[in-house]
């Protein structure tokens, strides 16, 4: 992967530079256009002001401005006298000469109404320069500028007298009357063509200027580029990283791709049994496998710790076409023996990215289906199904479950992180609908402050201490609403109970922030701790977090929120945040626990702020007590 | 009145005898006074313009061209020629005069090389001079008629009738 990116860096380094030549040899090749132009620009301007006068002699032979200026000349002596007494002025060593033309309109030929400086010439006398050269031929130049108007110049280059002619065009009422012709001398063009090249070498010299910035610009965003694209790969596997993906996450459409969630199956174990560098080997050689099986198009992400988020770029979204790429990963993952250990992978996919509202709720399903694959025993692809993952549940529905006592607990461990040890495992609810398990959170909340609720509450107590009654060394973390705290029903459960079950049961205190009745909820729950609870302030950081609360409640642990923990390793704020909180629990004798603890990145992370408990993925997800037990066996 | 008779009828034939033999002396001064140089290569000549148009007025290569003019002076348009003699002169496919003091008529296709040279050679077929340091080319329409040639016509330019040359 990383060959893949140098090589591709490389291309575009020389498409770069491919361009920027382009673009210097168009710069280059128009200096001639350039300098034609500047040149033009200085012979206008040198001209300008003998133009001037001429134009404004011509003028003032006229005894009216309607008068035809050319008849006057043609047929009046004294009008060609007096002009040439007027242009006389101008013989000096720069203009040699100045002729006075017309186009004989009858005969279609150029003449001569005057030579203003050596004179001689009667009035029609054919003005004929023969040249070789027919673009360099005068009496084609003087026959355009009498039909167009528009001034120009002709260089003499194999002349050594008359170095330039400028051909001006006298009009009147629109109508081209003469064409004057001055004709400067060789050293006036050697001057011009001097300044010209002067001017030439100085554009020269500022378009190499604006190549070499030009290049070194490149080079700096080619460089930043290369950076950035260190810091984009994740440098265990090659592969992109989250920060890639946070990065780019706005500019991908989600329903261009297929969006699978893998990681490899009990991966911890891994790391637990032959140590991190043999696990790291693992992690590399599963990134490889799923590189070397994918297309120019695919993006494979480590998502965090052993999981890889894979985008496959397939325009027709065809389940067998999908399952067949995935497959020949899981089966090349099995096959694979890497240094001795043997794993297996399982996937998440989520085909109808369509319907996603965006590329996190198409990793949430991609997520959801790998969870599936997970309960399902591993090993296996499963794709994510809209229907199954959350059925329209009424209350009724709702209300029928609980009644049935359809609700059963997963088990999640909150671990002592230094020790590698457990301290209790939080029991969650699920629901039991038409054979699938569901999560409460969408429909629960529905029912939030009934009777069914509490009702509810004292379902998950009962299911609990039949759990621990089951297994003696079990100790279970339940979560409690802020009003189950206040409910008497639940409470004398509470306070009835052994104390045998009493020690063994953490009472997770959710929702702290909706309190309203503050003093019996404190007074409750002094009265649970002194029986003999631990008490657990749950989701700590986020919604109106309140210092006050913390500081009064005599909880013995804080669980500090998921969604700081999970982005400790991206931002150095949350990461600040995390260790504040955590510092602030402890000095008021509060056991901080870090929720959502992913990937061993985070939990180096979590360890490193002196943090001792942890809980997330990492360490396992949600699973029925027996199976925990069947694979601690 | 014999006598008168026979005077007149002598004086008469003295005239023409006179008239003859004075058309032969102009003719055989001109080969007396005139130089003429000519060659057979129209690279000889110095001039680009000048080699350029001979080949395209002649219809040949390598036409045979001479140069005549009042001294040896006005003959330096070659670099490789020799002096010509009167038969060379006449199988010329043109010849250029220069700096003419006399009446000149060869019988061939002439071009003056100079504006001035033109009042002493009706026939010439154009004339090639200089004025405002450029060299200007007229070519007569009358002479082109008169001798039926048909030039290209990127000469058009240059065919303009005799009567607007003011060469004084």
């Amino acid at each position: 992967m990383k060959e893949i990116n140098s090589k591709r860096s490389i291309a575009y380094l020389l498409e770069a530079l491919t361009i920027s030549i382009i673009i210097f040899g168009i710069l280059y090749s128009s200096i001639p256009i350039i300098q034609k132009k500047v040149e033009q620009e200085i012979i206008k301007y040198s001209t300008k002001n003998v133009i001037d006068a001429i134009d404004n002699a011509i003028t003032s032979i006229l005894s009216s401005p309607s008068e035809d200026v050319l008849l006057k000349l043609i047929i009046e002596p004294k009008a060609r006298k007096e002009l040439r007494d007027k242009l006389i002025i101008f013989n000096t060593d720069r203009i040699k000469f100045i002729l006075i033309l017309y186009k004989d309109p009858i005969r279609d030929k150029i003449r001569y109404i005057m030579d203003v400086f050596e004179g001689g010439y009667d009035v029609g006398t054919p003005f004929t320069p023969y040249s070789l050269d027919s673009d360099k031929n005068e009496i084609d130049v003087v026959r355009k500028v009498s039909n167009d108007g528009i001034d120009t110049y002709l260089k003499h280059e194999d002349n050594n007298i008359i170095g330039i002619t400028y051909y001006h065009a006298y009009v009147q009422k629109g109508i081209v009357k003469l064409v004057v012709a001055i004709d400067f001398s060789f050293e006036t063009l050697k001057e011009i063509e001097n300044m010209a090249f002067y001017i030439k070498w100085a554009i020269l010299f500022v378009i190499l200027f604006i190549g070499v910035i030009f290049l070194l610009v490149l080079y700096s965003i080619f460089r930043n580029f290369l950076l950035k694209q260190k810091a984009f790969t994740d440098s265990l596997t090659g592969v992109y990283n989250r920060n890639y993906l946070e990065s780019i996450r706005d500019m991908i459409n989600p329903k261009h791709y297929v969006v699978v969630m893998t990681d490899i199956d009990h991966f911890k174990k891994v790391n637990d049994s032959f140590g991190h560098e043999r696990g790291d080997l693992v992690l590399r050689e599963f990134a490889k496998t799923i590189a070397k099986n994918l297309r120019k198009n695919d993006l494979v992400f480590r998502y965090g710790g052993e999981e890889f988020l894979i985008l496959l770029n397939t325009p027709k979204k065809n389940k067998e076409v999908v399952f067949n790429i995935l497959d020949r990963i899981r089966k090349s993952v099995e096959d694979n023996v890497v240094d001795g250990i043997k794993v297996t992978a399982s996937f998440g996919v989520f085909l109808e990215t369509n319907k996603a509202k965006d590329l996190e709720d198409a990793i949430k399903k991609a997520d959801s289906a790998l969870y599936k694959a997970k309960e399902k025993g591993r090993n296996r692809i499963e794709f994510f199904k809209e229907d199954d993952d959350i059925p329209n549940l009424s209350i009724p529905d709702i209300i029928k479950i609980i009644e049935n006592e359809d609700v059963v607990c997963y088990y999640q461990p909150v671990m002592n992180v230094k020790e590698n040890k457990v301290l209790y495992y939080e029991a969650l609810a699920r629901l039991k609908y038409k054979g699938e398990i569901l999560p409460p959170l969408p429909y629960i909340s529905l029912i939030k402050g009934t009777r069914a609720y509490a009702n509810f509450t004292k379902l998950i107590i009962k299911f609990n201490i039949k759990i621990l009654k089951k297994y003696k060394d079990l100790k279970i973390g339940i979560n409690l609403s802020s009003s189950d705290f206040l409910n008497e029903e639940i409470l004398k459960i509470l306070r009835d109970l052994d104390d045998e079950f009493v020690r063994r049961i953490y009472l997770e205190i959710t929702d702290a922030e909706d309190i309203k009745n503050y003093e019996p909820f404190k007074k409750n729950i002094d009265g649970l701790i002194e029986k003999g609870y631990n008490l657990v302030l749950d989701d700590f950081g986020k919604g109106n977090t309140d210092f006050v609360l913390l500081t009064e409640m005599n909880v013995r642990y804080i669980k500090i929120d998921g969604l700081i923990v999970k982005n400790i390793t991206r931002s150095p704020d949350y990461y600040n945040i995390f260790k504040h909180i955590a510092t602030f629990s402890k000095e008021i004798g509060k056991e901080p626990i870090a929720e959502f603890i992913e990937n061993e990145e985070i939990l180096q992370k979590v360890i490193e702020t002196g943090v001792k408990y942890g809980q997330g993925f990492y360490f396992g997800r949600p699973l029925p007590i027996e199976r925990i037990y069947r694979i601690n066996e | 009145m014999f006598y008168k008779g026979f005077f007149l009828q002598n004086l008469a034939t003295s005239l023409t005898l006179f008239l003859i033999i004075n058309i032969f002396f102009i003719k055989i001064s001109m080969a007396g006074d005139l130089v003429s140089v000519c060659s057979n290569n129209k690279n000889d000549i110095k001039t680009k313009a000048l080699a350029k148009f001979v080949s395209d007025i002649t219809g040949k290569s390598n036409p045979k061209l001479c140069v005549v003019g009042s001294s040896e002076n006005d003959l330096n348009l070659f670099n490789n020629a020799k002096k010509a003699n009167r038969s060379e002169l006449n199988s010329a496919d043109i010849v250029f005069v220069k700096n003419l003091q006399t009446n000149v008529n060869v019988g061939k296709i002439t071009f003056a090389l100079d504006c001035k040279s033109l009042k002493y050679c009706p026939n010439c077929l154009g004339v090639f001079f200089v004025k405002n340091g450029r060299t200007m080319l007229v070519i007569f329409e009358e002479e082109l008629k008169k001798i039926s040639l048909k030039l290209p016509s990127k000469y058009n330019n240059y065919i303009d009738s005799r009567k607007y040359l003011n060469c004084n």
